[in-house]
């Protein structure tokens, strides 16, 4: 269960005006108050334009960065308090493929498993499960300088997968990855939430999000405009498609 | 293995897979540099050489044609050049026709003969310090004058010694090891810390602003390692590599030299094996890395949080670039002064104090009162920067500034 109580997070972002040690800077509110619950084992979508608060929101229920009010509580634990705790219980993926370019694949999960302290007879079976499940074992030795952005995405997920999370981050996991890569992470994406895990995607595919998701969130300049499940997303419209219904949730 | 552990051999096979790291941690100081270095003596030495053999245009201006500039011309290394005028000896020498020209006072043979001073004038650019042309001119002027100052000594029947009360004698007792010390142990202690330099900062580039340009950063910490395990992982790094880098400039310089010994080492005259074994003395070695293992360890961190605190690796280098004037010129003063002398004051200061201890190491005369303060000191700033790093990287504003 994840709950997301008044989350808020305010930055400092430089303005127009010059000050003597640079661009004067004013206060502004990333995520206003955000609210949500989330039921073990289902999928989240969280929704909405760019610089609307998705990555900040996802960085803060992942314990990555402090709420500036506010808090989520991850299966009974609090990220502002519990901080290590909640990481262990997550796998976190971000919005672009950052790996360590002069390791190959196999090493890169091992460093990863390694970094989680997964005894060698849990990660052996578990990586070979997942190379196979994501088609990985012809470039297992392969640098990761040397993939492309298909593979990279998919080594991104096997490393985040690779500690068994209880809940499963994945910021855009799409993005970037041709129609072939992207049918092969949605199949892998749905193979998670058969296991019961449960995870929280942000993507700009609404057709990801009717396939996959339980419940959505829709965000716009950092507040959210929509919570409930996908059939009631499409209730707000019947006679719309997703990306029309989304288009008119943020106004754009 | 613990977590840093983890990150510390992730790091180093990383970093080690980067030609640029092979390439300023192992080629240039292995390499690279001992080959620039001997190419450089080995100009500097054929220029000194050229010059032994060289024959310099003198131009003199000369009335009375002295027995001076008969002398002058008995010189196979001068070629004489007579003018007719001063202006024109000034302009054969402000055009580099000449090396050098001397013009004669008008009345000096009457001044001679009279037992008085005649006067010369030298004309010279002093800017080719090879040229060898002033010392020779001024070898034959100063025969010439003890040669008239006994004569006239012999006319008055006076002894030598009656205008020489007091003869010098110096004797240096300056021995090998001080001379090995002063010399070597500041241009050895300067390269160290250049190599630890330059050793150290690429991988700290690397593994603070460029791995939150790649975005690897943000993977690193969304997985359950502490701000401490990432700061000794990456600290460690940093510090290997600019250890290597430094033991591997010592490799450098120690392979030719050991060739030379090997293969040349009769002609090598004594006093140069002793002030080899001076440098090779192992308490000096030990006591030379106890103290360089802080100070790199210090300017490791202090560099990796410059590199954390920086956006991307361009505005990282820029920083590092101006801020590492900070080692460089503690370290510099000691090399350009060699006699200076450690205090208190000054065992506290980073860089300089290790190039004044490596001096007085390999010196044999090390005061391990200073020292012991040094390496406190060093233990200290080292525990600083390793504190500032950890607060760096514990602030979400720094780690997500870019």
């Amino acid at each position: 269960m994840i709950e997301v109580k008044k989350l808020s997070k305010q930055f400092k972002v430089p303005t127009e005006k010059k000050g003597i040690f640079g661009p004067k800077r004013k206060n502004f509110l990333a995520v206003d108050s955000l609210e949500f619950n989330l039921e073990k084992g289902k999928v989240l979508s969280i929704l909405g334009p760019n610089g609307c608060g998705k990555t900040t929101t996802l960085r803060m229920i992942a314990g990555m960065l402090e709420p500036s009010k506010g808090t989520a509580i991850i299966d009974g634990l609090d990220v502002r308090k519990h901080k290590h705790d909640v990481k262990s219980k997550i796998g976190y993926m971000t919005n672009n493929t950052s790996l360590y370019d002069r390791l190959n694949v196999v090493e890169t999960i091992k460093f990863f498993a390694d970094l989680n302290q997964i005894p060698e007879e849990i990660y052996k079976p578990r990586a070979e499960q997942l190379f196979e499940q994501l088609d990985m074992k012809n470039y297992l030795l392969k640098r990761i300088a040397d993939l492309s952005t298909g593979m990279k995405q998919k080594t991104s997920i096997v490393r985040t997968l690779i500690h068994d999370p209880d809940v499963v981050i994945l910021d855009e996991p799409t993005t970037g990855v041709d129609v072939t890569g992207q049918s092969v992470i949605i199949d892998l994406i749905k193979s998670i939430k058969d296991s019961g895990k449960t995870l929280i995607f942000s993507t700009h595919q609404l057709g990801e999000v009717r396939d996959i998701a339980d419940q959505i969130v829709c965000m716009k300049s950092g507040k959210k405009v929509f919570d409930g499940t996908t059939q009631d997303f499409q209730a707000l419209n019947p006679n719309k498609n997703f990306n029309e219904i989304f288009m008119e949730l943020v106004d754009e | 293995m613990s977590k840093w552990q983890t990150l510390l051999v992730k790091e180093i096979v990383h970093l080690f897979r980067d030609t640029k790291t092979i390439v300023q941690t192992v080629v240039v100081p292995t390499f690279i540099t001992p080959l620039l270095i001997g190419a450089v003596i080995w100009y500097i030495s054929s220029i000194a050489v050229d010059e032994g053999k060289k024959t310099y245009d003198v131009a003199v201006y000369d009335q009375a044609n002295t027995e001076l500039t008969i002398k002058l011309q008995e010189s196979d290394r001068l070629n004489i050049v007579l003018m007719d005028s001063i202006d024109q000896v000034i302009d054969d020498v402000t055009n580099d026709k000449s090396e050098i020209g001397i013009s004669f006072g008008s009345d000096f043979t009457t001044q001679l003969e009279n037992n008085l001073s005649g006067e010369i004038t030298i004309y010279s650019k002093n800017l080719d310090s090879f040229s060898q042309a002033q010392g020779i001119v001024n070898d034959v002027i100063d025969d010439y004058d003890d040669q008239i100052r006994n004569e006239r000594l012999n006319n008055l029947n006076v002894d030598e010694n009656f205008i020489n009360p007091i003869t010098v004698l110096d004797e240096d007792l300056t021995t090998n090891e001080e001379f090995a010390g002063s010399i070597i142990g500041g241009i050895l202690a300067f390269l160290f810390i250049v190599y630890i330099m330059s050793g150290s900062m690429y991988p700290a580039i690397d593994l603070g602003a460029g791995e939150k340009e790649r975005g690897t950063m943000e993977t690193l910490i969304s997985t359950n390692i502490s701000s401490v395990d990432i700061i000794i992982g990456k600290m460690f790094s940093v510090t290997s590599s600019a250890v290597l880098t430094a033991i591997f400039s010592l490799l450098g310089f120690a392979v030719p030299l050991i060739i030379i010994f090997l293969f040349y080492g009769d002609s090598i005259p004594d006093n140069a094996f002793e002030i080899i074994s001076a440098i090779v003395n192992p308490v000096a070695i030990i006591a030379m890395f106890g103290l360089l293992i802080p100070l790199s360890i210090f300017m490791g961190a202090f560099m990796l949080a410059v590199s954390i605190y920086s956006k991307n690796p361009k505005e990282a280098s820029l920083l590092l670039g101006n801020a590492v004037i900070i080692f460089f010129i503690p370290a510099y003063v000691p090399l350009i002064n060699p006699g200076i002398e450690l205090d208190l004051v000054g065992s506290l200061i980073p860089c300089y104090s290790f190039a004044l201890h490596t001096n007085a190491l390999i010196a044999g005369n090390t005061d391990w009162f200073l020292y012991g303060a040094t390496l406190i000191s060093n233990i200290i700033y080292c525990s600083i920067a390793i504190y500032v790093t950890y607060i760096m990287f514990d602030d979400e504003k720094i780690i997500f500034r870019n």
